[in-house]
């Protein structure tokens, strides 16, 4: 059956084979069974590059907790460098990262917290708070307009969408003042913010339970200002409350990419409920607000729930959605590039496919267009691994 | 009598009334963690519950299926009671000792719709799952099958068919 709909698959979809990605590695160095890896974070921002350098992130109880890690592939002809733990509390969880000039910065969850970093080619910077003290799902992004992060505070009984400027000196980074996503009060719960900007206007977008269910909202700020005055909803809603949707559809965990001006956002969506949840995207308009909503797998993937959806966006506007779904029997890594005429045919990434698990997906693109990919492999009675592949796109 | 209740049923049809889908009134349902905890110590199975906020098809079972006496005191009076919001970032721990979140529980066990119900034995093993709305009879014959240990020799369509 897989190598059918995979035949089948090439058959349908040329743009597909124009990927070629490299052999895989194990990013997180030698473990032993019983350690699970977990590649979670806001916006799934767990891996980012710099150059040709790349980093990725990662929670694993290699140390018998929940701890982040971090390794470094410093350049293109160098292999990853061994992980060095970047949390120092108890527990913590689901790190992102963005990529600084001469280095990265991460941040995570930690013991109830948000804690973040700066990482150097020389070493790593001291551990600083961000945020209050019931904060957590930290995203981060940089671009040209600054260096933001977002994440959820608890404000009473609910979370909040918050987010800061932050600063980076050397090794040291000092956040602003916070400011929320929409200033109205929380209704209900704000969680899971994912952050990206256009032309230097920064889009958060998050799950909102205001409606007593999930909802999907965004706000865009003015060129260059860290202010948003008003929201929008992301996610289309059905024309009725009906027993087959209750209040809405089910969306959850949204993730956003952008390059220059352009700015897509990805997110898993059960409104075609019979097949589980569905990978949808929209794309940003000049007016920053998102179009229509598109779903981005193609039909082989129809029967089955697609999970962890995550967006890139290349230099040249190239988007890719990748996500995993476990059509073959098994998840794998899926992706799907957005042209004038929609989304692809799935293309099968090679090197995150074939028997265990293949999951959780992270993506971005380089300077020259190279999409880095990481992803989680397991196999019973093995350790869950960290994996990484660079994949070119031959035209 | 009839022609209220048949109001009330349009009214939930139309969503006049508020969708929650939290887990049922009367039902002792636990976090993920503290029912395998509990089930491991009281040597009780577990009902797993996969809700979802907003869900219309929970709301219904709550209302329509959970509401039966019978149901309830069966369930809550053998199993240990276990809900998971699907979309959830609340972490747990499976028995493995791996920490996730409840909507990582939904991608591992393949939770495609919300409601899923998932019937376990005291370790964690699951015995049977099944999707989407459920009558109250459905939730007794269900019982049925995993108490009386039919799970162990006959699929649940077979049971099902020698019942009747």
């Amino acid at each position: 059956m897989r190598r059918l709909a995979a035949g089948m698959l090439l058959l349908a979809a040329p743009a597909a084979a124009e990927w070629v990605f490299s052999a895989p590695v194990s990013v997180g160095g030698e473990t032993a069974t019983g350690v699970f890896a977990h590649l979670e974070s806001a916006g799934r921002r767990s891996l980012a590059v710099q150059g040709d350098g790349v980093a990725v992130v990662w929670e694993d109880n290699r140390s018998g907790a929940p701890q982040v890690y971090l390794a470094l592939k410093p350049s293109a002809n160098d292999g990853f460098r061994p992980p060095v733990q970047l949390s120092t509390g108890k527990e913590a969880y689901e790190p992102a990262v963005t990529a600084l000039p001469g280095g990265f910065l991460a941040a995570w969850e930690q013991d109830g917290g948000v804690r973040m970093r700066v990482i150097t080619a020389e070493g790593v910077g001291p551990v600083q708070a961000l945020g209050g003290v019931r904060a957590s799902q930290v995203t981060l992004h940089h671009a040209d307009g600054g260096l933001f992060a977002a994440w959820a505070e608890r404000e009473g009984r609910f979370g909040r969408v918050l987010l800061a400027q932050l600063t980076v000196a050397g090794e040291s980074v000092r956040a602003g003042d916070p400011i929320p996503a929409d200033s109205e009060t929380p209704k209900d719960h704000q969680l899971y913010p994912a952050l990206a900007d256009a032309d230097g206007r920064l889009v958060v977008a998050w799950e909102d339970r205001r409606d007593g269910h999930t909802r999907l909202f965004y706000a865009c700020s003015k060129p260059k200002q860290f202010e948003f005055a008003e929201i929008f909803a992301l996610n289309e809603r059905p024309p009725a409350r009906s027993v087959t949707f209750g209040s809405g559809t089910g969306v959850t965990r949204v993730a956003l990419a952008g390059n220059g001006a352009q700015l897509a956002a990805v997110w898993m969506d059960k409104r075609d409920f019979q097949g589980g949840y569905d990978t949808y995207a929209a794309l940003l308009d000049g007016n920053c607000r998102f179009g229509a909503n598109e779903k981005v797998q193609d039909l082989f993937g129809e029967n089955t729930p697609q999970w962890h959806p995550t967006i890139a966006v290349a230099p040249d506007g190239s988007t890719v959605a990748a996500w995993d779904d476990p059509r073959d029997g098994s998840p794998d890594i899926w992706l799907s590039l957005r042209s004038e005429d929609g989304w692809s045919d799935d293309l099968m990434v090679e090197p995150a496919h074939g028997p265990g698990r293949q999951d959780n997906p992270a993506i971005a693109f380089d300077a020259e267009g190279r999409l880095h990919l990481a992803w989680l492999h397991a196999e019973e009675e093995q350790a869950v691994r960290v994996m990484y592949a660079v994949g070119t796109r031959e035209d | 009598m009839r022609i209220i209740r048949n109001l009330f049923l349009s009214m939930l049809l139309l969503g006049a009334g508020p969708v929650v889908a939290d887990p049922p009134d009367g039902y002792p349902f636990l976090a993920y963690d503290e029912g395998l905890r509990l089930a491991a110590t009281e040597r009780r199975p577990i009902f797993l519950y996969f809700g979802r906020y907003g869900c219309g098809w929970c709301d219904k079972t709550n209302k329509e299926s959970f509401s039966d006496p019978e149901v309830q005191k069966r369930y809550a009076e053998n199993y240990v009671l276990i809900y998971v919001d699907a979309e959830s970032g609340d972490r747990l721990t499976l028995p493995s000792g791996e920490r996730i979140t409840e909507m990582e529980l939904g991608a591992r066990m393949n939770v495609f719709a919300t409601p899923v119900f998932a019937w376990m034995a005291p370790d964690g093993t699951q015995l049977l799952k099944v999707p989407g709305f459920k009558t109250a009879e459905e939730f007794r014959q269900f019982d049925d099958y995993v108490r009386g240990g039919h799970y162990k020799n006959q699929d649940l369509l077979d049971y099902l068919g020698s019942r009747s």
